[in-house]
This record gives structure tokens, C-alpha cells and sequence, in this order.
């Protein structure tokens, strides 16, 4: 295995900084990761890094960069929007596909799985995605519910266990009405309006996005925190908007981050059994 | 801890309080009782900051055994913590 | 901009970003904050690193081995480690740079890093952010950082292999790590440089707390305080308008 620092252009030119995990054998499939919205690379507690490693040494190549106006890429923090994350994530893309003809996967953590949902093509060969939240809906709603914390235990005892998750994807549970009750009345300005406004979305991205991502049909894995307060209304959303069924990983007890070792442990190796089981379909 | 003094304290805390989370409200306006985290929006950051403060501004260390989220809800519980522990 | 692994003496690669020319009159090491700290500090020390660059000197920010793409164990890391480490950035700037002068910026515990290491790496300019005083301070905030997350959210305590206390937010606390950072206090033992450094409280207050200000006048230096949140625990970006005012009047334009 070897990993190379580097350096490449995105469409507006500026330079993003990544990690390219090569590994010893042809690998058996490539893969890009997409960091959170205010993130690095590297990721929580060096969750990516650590993960890329781990996944390299299981032969696969990887590629981890900062968004522009994130870590030390180039560019300016304020204007990142989904869109300009979007054009970084292809970017990637084209670099990885110039390095291996593998079939190529595309990994998100947290907010870097609304940027996967964002940039997903036909071509490529699934998805995998931590934490995912619903995709460019009003951040306030989330960080309202996030900071209620004290008052979404009981909620998230009694939804957030592998019982009722289930359920959630079986569509036997509203969804949209616990999310009113943890979330609260919501919030205004967001990083998801669509304005044309520089730091704001381009008019009309998020329904051309969800239209891509909805006519998507290539396999994905979605894990998730079991204390997690965005767990229900994620997965209620990812069932209603997706074009195929995922498979879906509930780490029993687990915080959105998956801060906590046996955690991150359980993500990684969820992750590859799913892999495992991914190839294996690819080669029928 | 007699009245005067408690009622120093919870002065005091109130505006550590508003110092560290950059509230855009007067210490005084702060309610003994009023619910924190409800009414001023304090997530798990910022009532890390709570935590600090208390170290810097009033030399309480919280030692894991002692360190309840309650002990943060309201001014009064705050002030009823710091001096158990000044004791 | 340059992005490559550099050599430590036991032949680890640490990863850095170069920016700025090589022929530069001074380079800066910029130190990042312990692991978890250093995710969200990264953008501001890019935007030091860059602000430095406009004004024609270079810089070189890394990664301590077994954080960010630096390569280790985390777990096996410990402070003198880290020292060497940073020694080991210094060569890498001297190997790039002969001639430049070395510049010396921490935040937090990278501060107190490069503050340990100043004089004998021979920096002449040193400028400590919101340096950590107190190791075992520190590891007490850690751990209740954690405990509030748990019992705000209900979430359980993972089970693990791994003793609650060392693992800190899925970073492994390794014996060696929490033996030398219980033991590291600046109040007590004042490490000597011969030079005057630069000492900014990052925080709520305008006042410099006695801590720091004690702290700086050990150092024989002024310590000035920034009023912005604590960038390196916040999960969202806040501007770091104030503390590159800071650096530019006190620091950079002087």
C-alpha cells in the first residue's frame, strides 16, 4: 500500500488537497469520500483516514480531498454551497477514474452523503453512506433538534432501536410527524436556499438533484447512530426519495459521528461485509 | 452559603454565562429558574463552554463522577452545584 | 501550494502543506491542537497559512503522527513524540529553506508544544494561541465533553474493549499520551526562551484571565486577548476575522 499527498484542480481552478490510498494489487474497486459540511478529509476523529486505511489494505483505492474552503484546500469557506461541493465531488471523480478503471463507489460522511446524493452519475457502482441526513432540507430544523437533546431522549429511546427502525422503513411510522415533534418550528436563513446568490444554491438544484439521485439504481448502505436524532426522519425520507432499496446498518447506541472506537469499529466493518457482499453480486 | 452571597454567585454565573455563549441578552434579564438549554438554545458545545467557565472563572474542576447535565439547567441549579463543590 | 509526506527520525512520514516560496526571508511551522481539536482548527491555521503567503512568507502546517494523514498510531503517540515531531517539520523547512528564519505558531497544545521546543529549534519568532497550561485540566474537559453528549442525547456508552477514560471521543488515549499530558503544566514548570513571545487568549473575554496573563509574564511577554469563540471545539466554521487582526497588528505587520 502507499499513500501520495496531492494536489488537484477543481472546474473553478482552485487546488484541493487529498490522499490517494493505493494499494498493492489491482484494485478491486476505487472510491471517492466525501468529508461533513465543515469538516476535513480526515474526518471525526479521523474516521476517514483511519477507514481509507483500513480499505486500502482490503485492496481498494481511495481517494479523500478537502472541499474547497474546507482544510487546506484553496478557495473561500463562506461561498461553499452544495452545488460547488457537488462540482469538487466530480472533480474527484475524473481524478480517480484517470488513475484505475475499477468501478468506482462513492463513500459520504454526514453532510458529505448530501454532496454523494448530489453527484451521483450512472456510472457509478453504488454508494455508501455514514449518517446520512435528508438532503438539502432547512438546517435549522436539524440543529434546532440537535440542540434539544435533553428533550429528544425519550424520542430517540423509543424510536431509535432496532425494532422500530425497521418499521420506519416499512413506512409503518410517520416520519415527517416525528420529525415536526423533535425538530420544532424550524428555522429561516440556510445554507440550502436556492437564490443564485453567491453561498447559496443555484435555482432549481435541489429538485434536478433529487431527480438524478431518485432515477439512481445502483446498490447503496446506509448506516446510521442508534442515538442518533436524525436516525428516523432520515431513513423515512431515504425511503420515500430513493430508487432502490438500501441496505441499512443501525450501530446499536451510537452518536451521529460515531465518536467512540467500538463505534467507528462497527462502521468499518459493517461497511466491509457490505462491500463483500457488493463484489460478489458485481461478479454473478 | 447565606442569601447575599448565594445571590452574588448566581450574578456572577449569569454573566459567565452570557459571556461565553455570546448571548445578545443583559445578565440581569437571565431568570434563576428559567430552563437554560430551552431558552437559550445551549447544545452539547456549548454547554462545554458552561464546563470551562466554571474551571476558569470559579476554579470548579468537575471530576467524572460528579458531573450531571442537570447541574445546568437553570441559574439556581448552577449556583446550587458551584457551592456544594466550593464547600 | 505543495501537499507531501515528510520524514521523521524513526522514519515515519508526516504530512504537510507547503505554502509559499522557498526562498522566503522566514517559514513558519504552524502546530495544530490535540487530534480532535485539530479538525476543526485546520481552516483557521489554512487561513493563517494564506495570509502569511499574501505577505510573502511561507509555511509548512503538519500533522503530529497518528492525527490527521500523518502516519502512527495514535495510540502509541505520546508528547515526546510529538516534540520530535516537530523537530522534524523544523528540518524539513531548513532542508527546504536553508537560509530562513524559523517562525514558531501553536494553537492550544500545539502551542505548548512549540513553546517546549522554540529555543532549541532556534525559532525567533514564536506566537502561542490559546496555549494549554494544564494537561490534566485538559483531559478532565475532555472526558466531560463526552459525558455531556451521552447524557444529552441517551446514547449509550459504547461497548468496548477500551476503558471509557481512554478513549476520548474515538481517539485511543494511549498509557504513554495520558501519563505525560496528566504530568504537563506550564503553571509550574515555565519553560525558558530567550525571546519575547506572542500569547493570545482566544475566548469571551476581553480581559486577559490571571492564568494566561501569570503565564505571560513568566515569558517576560504581553498576552492580548481575541474575542471570538473557541474555533477548535466548535463543529460549525465561525469567522476568524479577530484573531487575523490579531496576528496581523501584533504579529505579522511588526
Amino acid at each position: 500500500m502507499a499513500e501520495h499527498a496531492l494536489i488537484f484542480p477543481n472546474a473553478r481552478g482552485e487546488n484541493l488537497v487529498g490522499v490517494f490510498h493505493e494499494p498493492l494489487q489491482t484494485p478491486r474497486a476505487a472510491m471517492v469520500m466525501l468529508h461533513g459540511w465543515s469538516g476535513t478529509r480526515c474526518g471525526p476523529h479521523q474516521m476517514l483516514t483511519r477507514a481509507a486505511r483500513l480499505f486500502c489494505e482490503h485492496n481498494y483505492a481511495i481517494l479523500r480531498f478537502d472541499f474547497a474552503g474546507r482544510g487546506d484546500s484553496d478557495g473561500d469557506t463562506e461561498l461553499a454551497t452544495l452545488a460547488t461541493m457537488q462540482g469538487d465531488a466530480r472533480a474527484a471523480f475524473a481524478w480517480m477514474r484517470a488513475q484505475t478503471p475499477a468501478p468506482l463507489l462513492v463513500l459520504g460522511l454526514c453532510s458529505g452523503c448530501e454532496i454523494a446524493v448530489a453527484s451521483v452519475e450512472d456510472s457509478l457502482g453504488g454508494a455508501i453512506l455514514w449518517s446520512a441526513p435528508v438532503f438539502a432540507a432547512l438546517p435549522s430544523e436539524e440543529r434546532a433538534a440537535k440542540k434539544r437533546g435533553a428533550n429528544l431522549k425519550k424520542y430517540a429511546r423509543k424510536l431509535l432501536n432496532p425494532s422500530t427502525y425497521a418499521k420506519i422503513l416499512r413506512g409503518q411510522i410517520d416520519t415527517q410527524a416525528v420529525s415536526k415533534a423533535m425538530a420544532g418550528g424550524g428555522g429561516a436563513a440556510s445554507k440550502n436556499l436556492e437564490s443564485n446568490q453567491p453561498g447559496q444554491l443555484p435555482r432549481g438544484f435541489r429538485n434536478a438533484a433529487l431527480e438524478k439521485w431518485r432515477a439512481f439504481e445502483a446498490p447503496r448502505l446506509q448506516i446510521y447512530g442508534g442515538a442518533d436524532p436524525i436516525t428516523p426522519e432520515a431513513l423515512g425520507w431515504y425511503r420515500d426519495n430513493s430508487g432502490r432499496e438500501a441496505d441499512v446498518a443501525l450501530i446499536e447506541g451510537a452518536n451521529h459521528s460515531f465518536y467512540g472506537l467500538d463505534w467507528e469499529h462497527q462502521v468499518f466493518e459493517r461497511t466491509l461485509e457490505w462491500l463483500g457482499k457488493w463484489q460478489r453480486e458485481r461478479e454473478k | 452559603m447565606n442569601t447575599d452571597t448565594m445571590n452574588q454567585l448566581k450574578t456572577r454565573l449569569k454573566k459567565m454565562i452570557v459571556e461565553r455563549l455570546f448571548l445578545a441578552v443583559a445578565p440581569a434579564d437571565i431568570a434563576d429558574d428559567a430552563p437554560l438549554m430551552e431558552t437559550y438554545d445551549i447544545d452539547s458545545v456549548a454547554l462545554f463552554e458552561l464546563v470551562v467557565g466554571l474551571e476558569d472563572e470559579f476554579g470548579i474542576s468537575l471530576e467524572d463522577a460528579d458531573f450531571q447535565v442537570s447541574a445546568f439547567q437553570t441559574v439556581n441549579s448552577m449556583a446550587d452545584f458551584v457551592s456544594k463543590k466550593a464547600e | 501550494m505543495q501537499a507531501f509526506f515528510f520524514p521523521t527520525g524513526d522514519a515515519l512520514r508526516l504530512f504537510g502543506v507547503w505554502r509559499g516560496v522557498e526562498a522566503a526571508r522566514r517559514v513558519w511551522v504552524l502546530c495544530p491542537p490535540f487530534a480532535e481539536e485539530e479538525k476543526s482548527a485546520r481552516r483557521v491555521l489554512t487561513l493563517i497559512a494564506q495570509e502569511l503567503e499574501k505577505r510573502g512568507e511561507s509555511s509548512l502546517l503538519f500533522s503530529f503522527r497518528g492525527t490527521g494523514d500523518s502516519e502512527g498510531d495514535f495510540a502509541a503517540a505520546n508528547l515526546t513524540a510529538w516534540r520530535e515531531d516537530l523537530r522534524a517539520a523544523r528540518d524539513e523547512v531548513k532542508k527546504r529553506a536553508p537560509h530562513a528564519e524559523i517562525a514558531l505558531l501553536g494553537v492550544r497544545l500545539g502551542a505548548t508544544l512549540a513553546l517546549l521546543e522554540a529555543e532549541s529549534l532556534g525559532a525567533q519568532t514564536l506566537v502561542l494561541i490559546e496555549p494549554l497550561l494544564s494537561g490534566r485540566s485538559f483531559l478532565m474537559q475532555q472526558s466531560a465533553k463526552k459525558q455531556i453528549r451521552a447524557q444529552l442525547t441517551g446514547e449509550a456508552e459504547a461497548k468496548s474493549d477500551h476503558s471509557p477514560s481512554d478513549d476520548l471521543d474515538g481517539w485511543k488515549l494511549g498509557a504513554g499520551m495520558k501519563t505525560e499530558l496528566s504530568t504537563l503544566d506550564l503553571k509550574r514548570e515555565m519553560p525558558s526562551f530567550s525571546r519575547k513571545a506572542h500569547i493570545f487568549q482566544v475566548g469571551p473575554r476581553a480581559e486577559v484571565a490571571p492564568p494566561l496573563q501569570h503565564f505571560a509574564d513568566g515569558l517576560n511577554s504581553q498576552a492580548r486577548a481575541v474575542v471570538m469563540p473557541p474555533f477548535w471545539n466548535l463543529i460549525d466554521y465561525s469567522d476568524p476575522a479577530p484573531l487575523l487582526d490579531g496576528l496581523k497588528s501584533e504579529v505579522f505587520d511588526g
